[in-house]
């Protein structure tokens, strides 16, 4: 029952595929700007999504995930590896090296909705000509008949299409956000990368913004990726969850796995770091000390090892690879076979 | 319940739509509000549209030829309207006395004394010299005037006789375009600048930011004389004119483009123009669609806080003689008979011209204020 | 009731703005027990904020407190005695050697609150000597105490170093350090971890809470946070457009909540560890604007349980309901407020 539940149904042929991906950024110093390093933003992540899925990415601040959904739109040119987007007339196309009329066919089938609903929106344009555009640029619609489609995709995200000739300004954060979904959906996308969609929203608000997006999910047959840094908030949108630490995927499972059986220190540190909303929960917090890491100067080996209270000498200066421990449950610690990690109840 | 919970979502809506009507505003209607508030702003453009549309009408408003040469009446000082004549009679329309010139025997100067007997009282639409207005309209009819041989200097005169009034008003009309033409050239080259060099980055913004620092390191007003000096004396005036405008344009370019650039800088990373470059929007679009309509308000902004260094810049050019010339009349041109302290002493109102530069470049700055608070209408 | 640290009585902030009144704060009271956290929760815009603030007088114009009373006990010269801090001056000697000395506050972005032009050393020795008549030296050794207080390490080298050289986090230790220079009796704490991430925020909860129970020091605490209010509140405020909708003790905040407002936030958040397919419970619609606020119950166009003719009329009065329990809404009882802004009674 437990495995059925957690299963991923990989029998599904994958939508995006993220293989081996780097960004590294040049630390230049002086006048002539010499490189003296490289800020590893993210650092060698594969990942998968599959048709109809949620991805969730959660890491804390310099963890490399923002930066990873701008790899995959390619507002951000990896350093190294590839995103294969299956699409479903050109075949796999690797985004991270697609010629320019590749990479604009991709993008109608990847949107982006992100953190902030306030800059996300022009606020000279009406929400009209907001929605209209991604329409307009692609050749799709235009007039009356993109017109139409604004209205219908108003009414998809929950919005009264009489309101299409406001501005922004005229709108609360959580329906700046229902406009700024509605765009991405303007095109069709099969892939929609949800960048902390809810954190700048209050608590009844991000409700009703995680319903439109599960709802829209299933309509729609959207693959998510969703970033955030709530951890509650994962767990109840995605069916596979990543975990990322300065740049790396420490831990990739099944949602119901990563929360119940974590095989990654990083995890167990997150899931007991948690506020609870429960005040008869005893407060047994793992005690996890110190900062995370600068990533511009990560500590070698594990980047996790200074904070781990299971750290070894080997930890130290060996790099983990991310291996499957149990079916379909990746981790990268030298050490995920031994340990017994506390769920996310069991604090 | 059901029913309850339908009945309360009624109110929600209509309280939802009594708050829609409300809400229907545009950008540039806040904008329009919040200028509205500062009441310096609206007292200074005020001030500026009638001073353009005087200067537009200068030939209407300006009861004399402003070249002609009354060579009966060097430097005579303003005398005014009178309502009331030397008996203590009262009339109803203001009057002139005509004016007979004498040398002081012992001083040797030239006096000018009122003949009592002789008033002129002012009319309204009268015809005297020809001008036109826009050098479209040719006409003779003047506002107001006396009847000959009547003279009006409602200002006084200058060392040759002309009428300081009506030079005022033809005055205006250079240095006031000046500052209008200089500022759209500088809105031109330094948007388009700064927008190019904040877009692109890199090298290309690398290089143009350190030519205009060089630029702007450049001391101004030598730099603007030497500029000057190189347009040849024998061009016509009109092309003196662009020539001088364009000068004054080369030095202020250089700031409304490093603002421009600035701005860009900070909203090519704003989620919506990234939305737009993931929704394929093409560079031109984005600039276009996006960064333009977001920077213009503060570019023009920008821009109106500049017309008045370039008027005062006209003005100095012209003062040194090396400016606009004649037979174009402009203010720092007027101010020219100033440079000599006797002058100055004897005749003061050959200054008046300067209070009307005081006044439009305060106007100017007011107006500029109201501008800033009106371009960002969300800040608080 | 007795021996209260802290009582607030119908107190109310309101901002003069050139758009209209905004009540921020209209009416809120509550009491502070010695020793004790009371958590203040509600979305943005339902004065939680300005009620941390009002107490110290840090309301700024348009902002004014119209009305109401702070009680807060203190020790003067070995005697207690009950003060209204409402009654001394914004900028009053009183109230200065209240703020930092008794009541210390630590805000959600600390990087505000120091001056970046400054070590840390000097912020925190500065803070002691306004308070103490110590020497330089010694404030700098206080100082060092105060950083290993709150398990910062290397204390005497971070003593030279500028606030931006410090993650979020230790600039939170810092000011955290800073807040207990004066040994205050009440420590408010703006939304304290709101910032942080998720690891830093759990170290700097459990740093709270022990320095707490050290120092014997009361919190208000406020969050919009319900996982931090059930970890670190002992009784909680629920505020809602500028009133207190509940009161209660955590526990039963928790487990048998009464006001609709509250059930509903607390439905709409995804509850950790307790993963389900179904759709979150929602709150209909938005939080309306502050200077629109719906006549009678505040909550009223949201609420699931709306009754015509009654939520909408008139403000509910504040209802006991069990111990320290009390609900503002007509589900518990007919009584309305008699409100001196013109709601009819």
């Amino acid at each position: 029952m437990e495995i059925q539940l957690n299963a991923v149904p990989h029998a599904d042929r994958p939508l995006l595929e993220i293989l081996h991906l780097k960004k590294h950024y040049p630390v230049t110093r002086g006048l002539l700007k010499r490189t003296v390093g490289y800020v590893k933003a993210v650092d060698d992540v594969s990942l998968t999504i599959y048709p109809g899925q949620t991805l969730g990415l959660v890491g804390e601040s310099g963890s490399g995930k923002t930066t990873l959904a701008h790899s995959v739109m390619r507002g951000i040119t990896p350093t190294a590896g590839s995103v294969i987007f299956h699409d479903d007339h050109l075949g796999p196309v690797d985004v991270a090296s697609a010629d320019p009329a590749a990479l604009r066919h991709v993008r109608r089938n990847m949107q982006m909705v992100f953190q902030d609903p306030f800059s996300s929106l022009n606020p000279r344009m009406t929400v009209l000509d907001i929605i209209a555009e991604p329409l307009q640029v692609n050749q799709i619609a235009k007039g009356k008949a993109a017109q139409e489609r604004v209205a219908e995709l108003l009414q998809l995200v929950g919005l009264r299409p009489e309101y299409m000739r406001r501005f922004p300004h005229a709108f609360s954060g959580g329906q700046r956000q229902r406009i700024v979904v509605a765009r991405a959906l303007a095109l069709n996308p099969r892939l929609v990368l949800l960048d902390e969609p809810t954190s700048a929203l209050d608590v009844s608000i991000q409700a009703q913004t995680l319903n439109l997006l599960k709802d829209l999910q299933s309509r729609l047959n959207l693959s998510y990726l969703f970033i955030s840094h709530d951890l509650g908030v994962v767990e109840h949108v995605s069916d596979t969850v990543a975990v990322m630490y300065v740049g790396r995927v420490v831990e990739v499972a099944p949602t119901r796995k990563l929360y119940q059986q974590p095989k990654h220190p990083y995890t167990e540190a997150l899931l007991s770091s948690i506020p609870k909303p429960d005040p008869t929960r005893k407060k047994r917090r793992i005690a996890i000390a110190g900062e995370i890491p600068n990533p511009a100067n990560p500590p070698p080996g594990c980047h996790f090892h200074p904070r781990c209270p299971y750290a070894q000498p080997i930890c130290a200066h060996e790099a983990p690879p991310l291996r499957e421990v149990t079916p379909g449950q990746f981790a990268a610690c030298h050490f995920s076979d031994e340990l017994n990690l506390k769920g996310v109840n069991d604090f | 319940m059901e029913i309850l919970r339908k009945t309360g979502n009624q109110t929600g809506a209509r309280i939802a739509r009594k708050e829609d009507e409300a809400k229907v505003v545009s950008v540039r209607r806040l904008m329009w509000l919040r200028f509205k508030r500062n009441r310096l702003a609206v007292i200074g453009g005020i001030f500026l549209l009638l001073m353009y549309l005087a200067a537009i009408f200068a030939g209407f408003i300006a009861p004399n030829d402003p070249t002609m040469v009354h060579s009966q009446y060097v430097s005579m000082a303003p005398h005014g309207l009178n309502f009331v004549d030397t008996d203590g009679n009262f009339h109803l329309i203001p009057f002139v006395y005509g004016v007979k010139s004498a040398v002081d025997p012992a001083t040797f100067r030239k006096t000018f004394q009122i003949i009592p007997e002789e008033k002129y009282p002012l009319q309204f639409f009268v015809r005297g010299s020809e001008y036109t207005i826009l050098g479209i309209f040719r006409t003779d009819i003047h506002l107001f005037g006396v009847e000959e041989p009547g003279k009006l200097f409602l200002f006084g005169t200058d060392t040759q006789g002309r009428d300081i009034f009506s030079r005022v008003w033809f005055g205006a009309q250079v240095s006031l375009s000046v500052g209008l033409l200089g500022v759209f050239l500088t809105l031109v080259f330094g948007s388009i600048i700064g927008i190019a060099s904040g877009y692109i980055g890199g090298l290309f913004d690398d290089i143009i930011q350190r030519v205009i620092e060089l630029l702007m390191s450049f001391p101004q007003l030598p730099l603007w004389l030497a500029l000057a000096a190189l347009v040849p004396d024998n061009w016509p005036s009109d092309r003196i004119y662009f020539a001088i405008t364009i000068v004054l344009a080369i030095l202020s370019w250089g700031a409304l483009a490093r603002q421009t650039r600035s701005m860009v800088y900070a909203l090519r990373e704003a989620d919506f123009v990234t939305a737009a470059r993931y929704s394929n929007c093409s560079d031109w679009r984005i600039i276009t669609r996006h960064l333009l309509p977001n920077t213009m308000s503060h570019i023009i902004v920008i821009a109106t806080t500049a017309i008045p260094g370039m008027i005062l810049g006209e003005t100095a050019l012209s003062f040194l003689g090396l400016g606009i010339r004649s037979p174009l009349i402009s203010w720092g041109l007027l101010l020219t008979d100033a440079q000599h302290i006797r002058v100055l002493v004897q005749q003061p109102w050959i200054l008046t011209p300067a209070i009307f530069v005081i006044a439009t470049i305060i106007a100017f700055n007011f107006l500029g204020d109201g501008l800033r608070d009106a371009a960002d209408p969300f800040a608080k | 009731m007795t021996n209260m640290l802290l009582q607030i009585k119908d107190l109310r902030t309101h901002f003069f703005t050139e758009s209209g009144v905004v009540r921020a704060v209209d009416g809120v009271s509550f009491d502070i027990a010695p020793g004790k956290t009371l958590g203040v929760v509600g979305e943005s815009g339902c004065g939680k904020s300005v009620t941390g603030y009002s107490i110290l007088q840090l309301i700024n114009p348009p902002g004014r407190i119209v009305g109401g009373q702070i009680l807060f006990e203190r020790e003067k010269n070995g005697r207690k005695e009950v003060v209204d801090l409402l009654k001394y001056g914004a900028r009053s000697e009183d109230i200065r050697q209240i703020r930092g000395n008794e009541i210390a506050m630590i805000f959600q972005e600390p990087m505000t609150s120091l001056d970046p032009l400054f070590t840390v050393g000097d912020q925190l020795a500065e803070a002691i000597l306004v308070h103490q008549k110590v020497s330089k030296r010694s404030a700098l050794d206080r100082a060092t105490e105060l950083l290993d207080k709150v398990r910062l390490p290397q204390a005497r080298e971070l003593l030279n170093k500028y606030p931006h050289q410090l993650s979020g986090g230790m600039r939170q230790r810092v000011m955290i350090a800073m807040a207990l220079s004066g040994q205050p009796k009440l420590l408010i704490a703006d939304e304290p971890t709101t910032a942080l991430d998720v690891t830093t925020e759990g170290q700097i909860l459990d740093l709270m809470q022990s320095l707490q129970e050290e120092f014997g020091m009361a919190m208000l605490f406020i969050t919009h946070d319900l996982g931090v209010i059930a970890e670190m509140a002992e009784e909680v405020v629920v505020m809602y457009l500028g009133r207190v909708v509940e009161k209660t003790d955590v526990r039963t905040l928790f487990d048998a909540p009464k006001h609709p407002y509250t059930r509903a936030l607390l439905e709409s958040i995804p509850k950790v560890g307790h993963k389900h397919d179904g759709p979150l419970q929602t709150i209909e619609g938005m939080v309306p604007s502050p200077f629109n606020i719906p006549q009678g119950c505040p909550f009223h166009p949201r609420c699931a349980r709306f009754m015509p003719g009654i939520c909408d009329e008139a403000v509910p009065a504040e209802t006991p309901l069990e111990r320290s329990h009390t609900v503002r809404c007509y589900l518990y009882s007919e009584q309305a407020e008699g409100d001196r802004y013109g709601n009819p009674a």
